[in-house]
């Protein structure tokens, strides 16, 4: 390096070890909050997307669904493709499930909602369904009589016109109709997945669709795949292809539907607000930083008045303002993943589609420290050139 | 040029009808009018006169910490009016040492870290550190080096500075009231360490002064009015 290039990393090193802690404290903690500010917004509404595509798949399609050929209606013999589907690499687990036609019928009124027929045992390791359970029990193998409700049938309504307004609780019956015949169902559980497209379902076992509609036996609508990681599901999707699995495979992605208008409303929402967000940490930035290098001009004047030519005196204060957003990005690092990412891990926002807890992509972490450093740089070198620009004597003597 | 002076080989400082106005809104004030002097090698110059009387813009010229409006400089023989921004940042650095009266030290770096500052531009930092102490010990400072500017009194601030100028060894100390924020007893201090740079180590100095006694120090005296030389004394 040459010589005088030290001068700045000198005067840098002697400023952080020599100030006043408490206002460079003060500065860091400022330039932290403004960095957090940054990373909450972002990682809310991130969090927002994710789990509303969390629940897609992990209640309702799984990572891909395979539904019958195109010209079928129902998957023939799904136990042998659940069996192939298990053994592609990559596959968590795989479920058959076959909706029913028809509608359920509760105090003497009829809604019209899915009613599915599943092997609990395998449901229970593609969907999380069994683990929402919020009255009663989740379905046993070979239960002939026995419903689960989802919360959008069963939970109280506040309109006495809507289906089952007093709500639905754990032993009532409720009527499964189909093909004009009305089958008694014991309810024996209440589940609640915050997924409007999986709580107006209603699941029982295959051992009842078998003597409720027989002609369904052996037949299924879909078949859910777990993957054991998300992200790669083409990959699957091509694999399980290559493994002979028929049908119409479609990503979670493909069959998002709804959730990628929530999704897309969100990021539209998110990208609006980190260009606010930007904003607003670049002004409060620039202002820390601009204050602290126009309250230290009288160095600026000492500094050029010594014969420090006029480019080291810049460089000097854009690299103190890059250690001072570095410190800030550092010090919001700690604050953010070590208090408030797993505290929304803990006490998740409950809000109407779900448990919300935070997610940040790295590349987001990244750009958004990368810039909070520019941001930084950039109000450093603003005073730092206006300084080196005036008279001497005018820093010197702060006129 | 017809009727230009031109430095003679003992020549440090030639100023030749310098003029400078400074507009205060609608108000000009001409701080110097047509100023013309001459600074040998090894002289010590005091330049006196009454607040307003424009010494201290004079300094400034000659520090060039500003510019005239007409007129020549020359320090070393080379003419500095109309130099680059950058060429009389390189003379600051190396042709000439520079005191205030506020003594201008970095408030975050300890006495050897202010005086080895400017040599750091040309030196190594080991170079300049060693030589840093030699001036702090010059000055009698070499137990005060560790110190920072606010654990150290007026008259060993102004002390520090003193070594800072002398780090690259100029050509020409100027200092501009060095004395004016200082007790009587560390004013007699700092001008003892002028005196001794100028008769032992031959420094030539520049140092204004509104105080009549410290006018013994020097081998020349100017009295300044209204910007100009009014009345000019040399000691033997």
């Amino acid at each position: 390096m040459k010589t005088s290039k030290r001068i700045p990393f000198f005067l840098i090193v002697r400023h952080v070890r020599h100030s006043n802690k408490g206002t460079l404290a003060l500065i860091v903690f400022l330039m932290a909050i403004a960095f957090i500010n940054l990373l909450f917004i972002n990682s809310l509404f991130s969090g927002v997307v994710e789990s509303n595509q969390s629940q897609l798949i992990n209640t309702r399609t799984g990572n891909v669904m395979i539904t019958p050929a195109k010209g079928s209606d129902f998957i023939d013999n799904p136990a042998a493709v659940v069996k192939a589907v298990d053994k592609v690499p990559g596959v968590q687990a795989a479920a058959a499930e076959t909706l029913l036609p028809g509608s359920i019928e509760f105090g003497g009124t009829r809604g019209n909602f899915d009613v599915t027929a599943i092997d609990p045992t395998t449901q229970e390791k593609a969907t999380t369904v069994s683990q929402k359970m919020t009255a009663g029990s989740y379905l046993k193998p070979g239960d002939t009589n026995g419903i689960i409700l989802g919360d959008s049938i069963a939970g109280k309504k506040e309109n006495d016109t809507d289906f089952a307004p007093n709500g639905i609780k754990v032993g009532d019956t409720v009527n499964v109709i189909t093909d004009s015949t009305s089958h008694p169902f014991v309810v024996r559980g209440v589940f609640k997945t915050k997924f409007n497209g999986t709580d107006d379902r209603a699941f029982v076992t295959n051992a009842a669709l078998n003597q409720i509609a027989p002609a369904l036996q052996g037949k299924a609508t879909d078949v859910v795949v777990r993957a054991d990681h998300r992200g790669n599901e083409d990959k699957l999707v091509a694999e399980m292809k290559a493994a002979g699995v028929t049908g119409n495979l479609r990503t979670w992605q493909q069959l998002a539907g709804s959730v990628r208008e929530i999704t897309s409303s969100f990021v539209t929402i998110n990208a609006l607000m980190t260009v606010v967000g930007f904003f607003i940490a670049a002004v409060t930035i620039f202002i820390i930083i601009y204050v602290d290098v126009t309250h230290r001009r009288q160095e600026v004047g000492i500094l050029r008045a010594i014969g420090v030519r006029s480019p080291l005196v810049v460089m000097t204060y854009v690299l103190q303002a890059a250690v001072y957003s570095f410190l800030g990005v550092a010090m919001g690092t700690v604050l953010y993943f070590a208090i408030i990412f797993p505290y929304f891990k803990a006490f998740p926002f409950k809000i109407p589609i779900g448990d919300v807890s935070l997610s940040i992509i790295p590349w987001d972490y990244l750009f958004r420290a990368f810039t909070v450093v520019a941001v930084g740089m950039l109000s450093g070198l603003i005073p730092a050139l206006i300084g080196t620009r005036r008279p001497i004597l005018d820093d010197i003597l702060n006129r | 040029m017809a009727g230009e002076i031109l430095p003679g080989p003992d020549d440090v400082i030639l100023v030749d009808d310098i003029h400078k106005t400074y507009h205060l809104g609608e108000v000009s004030v001409k701080a110097l009018r047509g100023m013309s002097l001459t600074v040998k090698k090894g002289d010590f110059l005091i330049v006196t006169g009454r607040n307003g009387s424009g010494k201290s813009t004079l300094m400034h010229q000659l520090g060039l910490l500003d510019s005239p409006d007409d007129g020549h400089i020359y320090l070393s023989g080379k003419e500095v009016t109309g130099m680059r921004e950058k060429d009389r940042s390189e003379i600051r650095l190396r042709d000439l040492g520079y005191i205030f009266q506020e003594f201008a030290l970095i408030a975050e770096l300890t006495a050897l870290e202010n005086v080895m500052l400017p040599t750091m531009m040309i030196e190594k930092t080991e170079v300049c550190r060693e030589k840093a102490r030699e001036m702090l010990a010059q000055v009698g400072l070499q137990e005060q080096t560790t110190h920072l500017p606010s654990q150290l009194s007026g008259g060993e601030q102004q002390k520090v500075a003193i070594a800072r100028s002398l780090m690259n060894e100029p050509d020409v100390l100027f200092a501009d009231e060095p004395t004016a924020n200082l007790d009587l007893e560390s004013a007699q201090d700092v001008l003892l360490v002028f005196d001794r740079l100028n008769k032992e180590e031959k420094h030539t100095i520049v140092m204004v002064t509104h105080e009549h006694e410290e006018t013994i120090y020097g081998n020349r005296i100017i009295t300044l009015s209204d910007g100009k030389i009014s009345y000019e004394e040399n000691h033997v």
